[in-house]
């Protein structure tokens, strides 16, 4: 009886230091988003307190000043544009080079295997010359052009795994049926790697969001910066004024934070499926 | 029934072009700009072979980064999968509050360096400040970012903040695969808890060991996001991460030639330790 009450009591200590645990890991989030709700002297003043009153002037401030809508659109449209493109362009190369398993084939996956390992700080000035010289920079669809070829590799890697598990069956049918290659591969293997796409898709759409460098680099002026820029150029210069710029740190994690918590599913699995790659 | 040949080229070439434009010639370009004296204007820049490469040995700042890099890869790595291991063992319990805690772990890893890193600068700053006034102890006193010690355990700190909850994910992952009937053998046989987590579950979790363990290296040699906003290099210099040296390099002193020896030196490091990873992780693969 006695071990029973034992272990019922250290199953509760495991479920409040764990529920502890989690809230701790939140609390450096929780307590800037808080902090967004307060005007300036109650953020000196009482840093950890609930905001008593619904303060959203440094918040409506920031909304204005950075741009945010404008900033915004950029990133989601830049998300939109590189995930669409990268993941039709990679799924068809992943698909053709599974398919075609010859030797020209398998240098290809082994070069665009390669590429992934490269970190992108140690070719960012020749990107950023090619880019400027293609007369892209400061450029939002140049930006986009350019992020494509940066995540398509590991894509290519994942749907060229993944094409193998497809039966080749189903496509011997459909050619059989008199379909072409382009409407085999977009109506019949396409949705059948739906789960893949739908972590891939996820997964770029949060590498496209926390992208700093690379728009750092190209896009210059205000209106074509997107959320990481902006937010660092205005964090920078407000750094004492801390209503402001937590209120920019709030607005750049809300949208982000939101779409996690209702693609939770595909974050995890995307993640994992990022892992394999090596 | 053999498909035309153009086929297979309008399904490989987009990609490919685009990895040729904006991979092999970039890379390219910096190995052949890292053999010259070149300030990104001058018009005809001088070959000078291998000297930028003979001077990054003889370079103070360049050892301090190299120094402060390779200080961050070993803490990081060790301390993060270990972290990590213990995280993904707690919430692979059979706890109610176990998905609650897999998602407040993970979440900070969707949030950008840049966000992460000015977070904690509002934390070490006000947050501390005001957890001093309340509670008036030597641990909220301390300076993180203004004293170079510090700041390399902060930039630690923050960092494991940020990329356990990923790690967590994928010793999770091997986790679920362990099947459940080796330990339940174990415990018949009367094992302990802590024995059956080394000599069952750490055997059978090896392969996201070996994941986790390059992968963390290679992302401790990509810091840069977070190191540029949480200190800028700061104080001083004294933690310039590599991936920040060839930035400052390149666009704040202009220095083309010299900033691309440091560039193919970063790349050649992580490329070397990435392909000790695909290696080991193959040979495992035989082996399981």
């Amino acid at each position: 009886m006695r071990s029973k009450t034992q272990k019922w009591i250290r199953h509760i200590l495991l479920e409040l230091l764990g529920l502890l645990a989690a809230l701790l890991m939140i609390m450096p989030v929780y307590v800037v988003v808080i902090n967004a709700f307060k005007p300036f002297k109650k953020i000196l003043t009482n840093t950890f307190a609930f905001p008593d009153s619904f303060y959203l002037d440094s918040l409506l401030y920031v909304w204005d000043s950075m741009n945010y809508l404008t900033i915004l659109k950029n990133t989601i449209l830049s998300a939109i544009v590189v995930v669409v493109v990268a993941v039709v362009l990679s799924a068809m190369c992943g698909y053709k080079l599974s398919r075609v398993d010859d030797r020209k084939s398998k240098v290809f996956i082994v070069c665009l295997l390669a590429s992934m390992i490269i970190p992108f700080q140690s070719i960012m000035l020749p990107v950023y010359q090619v880019v400027h010289r293609l007369g892209q920079s400061d450029n939002l669809l140049g930006y986009m052009i350019t992020l494509v070829p940066l995540y398509a590799p590991f894509a290519v890697f994942v749907y060229h795994g993944f094409v193998k598990t497809v039966p080749r069956a189903l496509e011997e049918s459909a050619i059989i049926d008199g379909c072409g290659p382009f409407r085999v591969f977009f109506q019949i293997v396409f949705p059948l790697m739906s789960s893949t796409t739908a972590s891939i898709v996820v997964l770029f759409t949060l590498w496209v969001w926390n992208d700093y460098t690379l728009p750092s680099l190209l896009l210059r002026s205000a209106q074509n910066k997107t959320l990481t820029t902006a937010v660092y150029s205005f964090f920078s210069s407000y750094y004492t004024r801390w209503d402001y710029g937590i209120a920019s740190l709030t607005l750049a994690i809300m949208p982000i934070t939101l779409f996690f918590i209702f693609m939770q599913k595909y974050f995890v699995s995307g993640m994992v499926a990022g892992a394999i790659k090596g | 029934m053999k498909e035309k040949k153009y086929v297979y080229w309008v399904f490989v070439l987009p990609v490919l072009a685009l990895y040729i434009i904006y991979f092999i010639i970039p890379v390219g370009m910096c190995a052949y700009y890292s053999l010259l004296d070149w300030n990104g204007v001058n018009k005809s820049p001088t070959f000078i072979g291998i000297n930028n490469y003979i001077r990054l040995f003889q370079d103070k700042d360049y050892f301090q980064a190299m120094w402060f890099s390779a200080r961050y890869a070993i803490f990081s790595v060790i301390l993060g999968n270990v972290l990590a291991i213990f995280v993904a063992l707690w919430v692979n319990s059979k706890l109610r509050v176990r998905n609650m805690m897999r998602t407040c772990f993970f979440l900070p890893n969707i949030i950008s360096g840049i966000v992460v890193g000015f977070v904690w600068v509002f934390i070490f700053n006000q947050g501390t400040k005001a957890l001093y006034s309340a509670i008036p102890i030597g641990l909220f006193q301390i300076k993180w970012l203004s004293d170079p010690t510090n700041a390399f355990y902060a930039i630690l700190m923050v960092s494991l903040w940020q990329s356990v909850g990923y790690y967590m994910l994928i010793y999770l992952s091997g986790l679920n695969s362990i099947d459940a009937a080796y330990q339940e053998a174990a415990a018949i046989d009367g094992a302990n808890g802590l024995a059956r987590f080394r000599y069952i579950t750490l055997p059978l979790l090896m392969p996201s060991i070996t994941i986790n363990l390059f992968m963390s290296t290679a992302n401790a040699f990509r810091l840069f996001d977070m190191n540029v906003s949480l200190t800028n290099g700061g104080p001083g210099k004294s933690t310039v991460a590599l991936a920040l040296d060839v930035y400052t390099e390149l666009f704040s002193n202009s220095k083309m030639g010299y900033g691309s020896a440091k560039a193919m030196i970063l790349l050649l490091i992580v490329m070397i330790i990435t392909l000790f990873q695909v290696g080991y992780t193959k040979k495992r693969e035989v082996d399981l």
